[in-house]
């Protein structure tokens, strides 16, 4: 069963076309990969999945689980399972990492938060710190995963969770996720594809101005993006597909 | 205590640079009947908790509290006896001699209206005075209760902190919930000797009748510190308050602090000053105002540096809550040395969509995420209370803002 179903998706931002006809696939039990260079529109299909309110829907659905959630609003679908980690979280003033996850935290117990926390290295000064002010690359990604585990969904949308992180706390997260999302669904959008060495997607695709211009087996599709690069997938995406 | 002087008259028509000028001759001047005392403070009403005022007293090392004219409690927990006393003004002025040279020194009498009623016709207030030395661990309490309708309450507070004494002083101002409109003057002078230390925390519920013109001064000599914490969250007709600290000495911490949240047709304009003589000093001044409905709030706040190598920092937030509602910051800052850092930073603005969004992404509904930004904004934890008084006052504003969102 399709856990999450994109079809002919096209998405306008401040009356700028940014997705022109996407479609997607996600089974349930699957993580996939979504790969592309920058402002081909990935950002834009992960917050067009939450449902932030400026992209708006022009024509085409997003159904999960089973549903139709295309005018869903934001804070109901992550309540139906869906939830993300961003690239670039917003400084929060006065709000605490540890208000938030007293909050979201209901549906994890609090044992198994504690171990999250401990297991990724977070210290009771970054819980009590505002919400990614003066967070380093690293640190702001383990707090957007932190948060994303304490929801436990159904669906993670992960965006570039390897960006500006090193390789210890690469290492750290990565492990982290590889062993929090077994058997669960999800998309993670990467630059660099570092941390798909740890999450091991079933299916990658590539979004090529706004559009998924091919998809097909991971390590395929890596090798040949980084040894042609991604105009070569613009001319020739029938090359990688299935 | 009242003073004789015939040129305090023509002060009696001296409106204040701030704030709405008031016709003091149109409330009752020697109404207010003496009240009498109570044996405890297990009859208060629920109310004064909504103040800070807890009528268990374990949890206090003294009470005062006053209703209209009429000092009707007062207390100091056996422990701490030998570390300080707790009186009427009147009483304290008749026990000790010395007090009237600690009386209108820091408040000029002439300065206003208010002042001068208060110099002159001013009746109760509390003294309190902690031993040098001496430390009290637990919060002092004092409670002015506004109960008769139309009534002026003029009060006069003097509070001497000794060398390297310490001490939290929480204040409670409310009025009863069917009084009308009324007039609250407090005027209050702080001593803080050499290396004193005093947390003063106000917490005030006033109702949308009501006119309050505190008058507040405070003289830092060498290594003290100085955290008053302000925080009013009900209707309020107007308030205007413009406490001035000035440090006389060296190496002392002056920071003023105020939280609003305005509702209805309330109109604050609060805010602080601090003037720095010495040297070395540190100087803040932080103001937080959230308006709703058709609320007006002026947030004022001036730093003078008159010595070397002080530091000093003014931050004025607003956050906008209603289009019907008013912000105004002025932040002032006065160097007169090249070797002092001022600095100050103002802000208004509504609430963030983004952060909205971004906690909505974690499945929290609008207005829940809203409360949280809200909250988050009016962060108590700057006030550098200790941690059972600032889940008090977290407490405090989240109902404030709970009855009024």
């Amino acid at each position: 069963m399709g856990m999450l179903k994109v079809r002919g998706l096209r998405v306008v931002v401040d009356g700028r076309s940014v997705l022109r006809g996407v479609d997607i696939e996600i089974p349930e039990g699957e993580i996939h990969a979504l790969l592309g260079p920058n402002a081909s529109g990935k950002t834009s299909l992960a917050q067009t999945l939450l449902g932030f309110p400026n992209f708006k829907v022009v024509s085409g659905s997003i159904s999960f689980k089973g549903k139709d959630i295309t005018r869903v609003p934001l804070d109901e679908r992550v309540r139906m399972g869906l939830a993300i980690a961003f690239q670039n979280p917003p400084v929060v003033r006065g709000v605490k990492l540890r208000d938030v996850l007293k909050l979201i935290g209901k549906k994890t117990e609090r044992d198994k938060l504690a171990q999250l926390i401990s297991e990724m290295r977070i210290s009771g000064e970054l819980l009590n710190r505002d919400l990614n002010y003066g967070f380093s690359g690293g640190e702001k990604k383990k707090c957007e995963i932190l948060q994303v585990l304490a929801l436990n969904p159904d669906f993670v949308i992960l965006d570039e969770p390897d960006s500006g992180v090193d390789v210890e706390n690469l290492e750290i997260l990565g492990k982290e996720l590889s062993t929090a999302l077994e058997g669960k669904s999800g998309l993670v959008i990467t630059h660099t594809s570092h941390i798909l060495k740890y999450l091991k997607p079933q299916r990658a695709h590539v979004m090529i101005d706004g559009k998924v211009a091919c998809h097909g087996d991971p390590e395929k599709v890596i090798e040949t993006v980084s040894s042609k690069g991604y105009e070569w997938c613009k001319r020739c995406p029938s090359v990688m597909s299935d | 205590m009242p003073i004789r002087d015939e040129r305090l008259r023509e002060a009696l028509r001296k409106p204040s640079p701030y704030g709405p000028d008031l016709d003091i001759s149109s409330y009752s001047q020697n109404s207010g009947k003496l009240r009498a005392g109570v044996r405890s403070l297990g009859s208060l009403g629920r109310e004064f908790s909504s103040v800070g005022i807890e009528a268990d007293e374990g949890g206090r090392a003294g009470t005062y509290l006053q209703a209209d004219h009429s000092a009707i409690y007062k207390s100091v927990q056996k422990v701490y006896e030998d570390s300080l006393e707790i009186m009427s003004i009147e009483e304290a002025m008749k026990e000790h001699d010395w007090v009237a040279e600690y009386s209108w020194k820091l408040v000029d009498p002439w300065a206003d209206k208010y002042t001068a009623f208060t110099a002159m016709k001013g009746k109760g207030g509390y003294f309190i005075r902690v031993f040098g030395g001496k430390e009290v661990s637990l919060p002092i309490q004092s409670c002015l209760y506004l109960r008769t309708t139309n009534l002026l309450q003029a009060v006069h507070n003097i509070i001497i902190m000794e060398r390297d004494s310490t001490a939290q002083l929480i204040t409670g101002c409310l009025t009863h919930p069917r009084t009308g409109r009324a007039l609250h003057i407090g005027v209050s002078e702080f001593y803080l000797k050499r290396g004193a230390r005093l947390t003063f925390t106000m917490v005030h519920n006033w109702g949308p009748k009501v006119d309050v013109r505190p008058r507040t001064g405070i003289l830092l000599e060498d290594g003290g510190t100085y955290v008053s914490n302000y925080v009013c969250l009900g209707l309020v007709n107007s308030l205007q308050m413009y406490p001035k600290a000035e440090i006389v000495g060296n190496r002392s911490t002056a920071a003023m602090n105020s939280i609003i949240y305005g509702k209805g047709h309330s109109y604050f304009d609060v805010g602080g000053q601090v003037v720095v003589r010495g040297n070395s000093n540190v100087a803040e001044i932080i103001g937080r105002t959230v308006t709703t409905g058709s609320s007006r709030a002026v947030m004022r706040a001036r730093l003078m540096s008159g010595g070397e190598g002080n530091k000093g920092h003014i931050e004025c937030r607003g956050l906008m809550l209603s289009p019907q509602s008013e912000i105004t910051a002025v932040p002032e800052l006065v160097s007169k040395s090249s070797t002092s850092e001022l600095t100050h930073e103002a802000a208004i603005g509504r609430l963030n969509e983004e952060q909205v969004l971004y906690l909505m992404s974690r499945g929290l509904k609008r207005e829940d995420a809203e409360s949280l930004l809200i909250k988050g904004f009016l962060d108590v934890s700057m006030m550098k209370l200790p941690g059972y008084l600032q889940d008090q006052i977290e407490k405090i504003i989240h109902l404030a803002m709970t009855s009024g969102l």
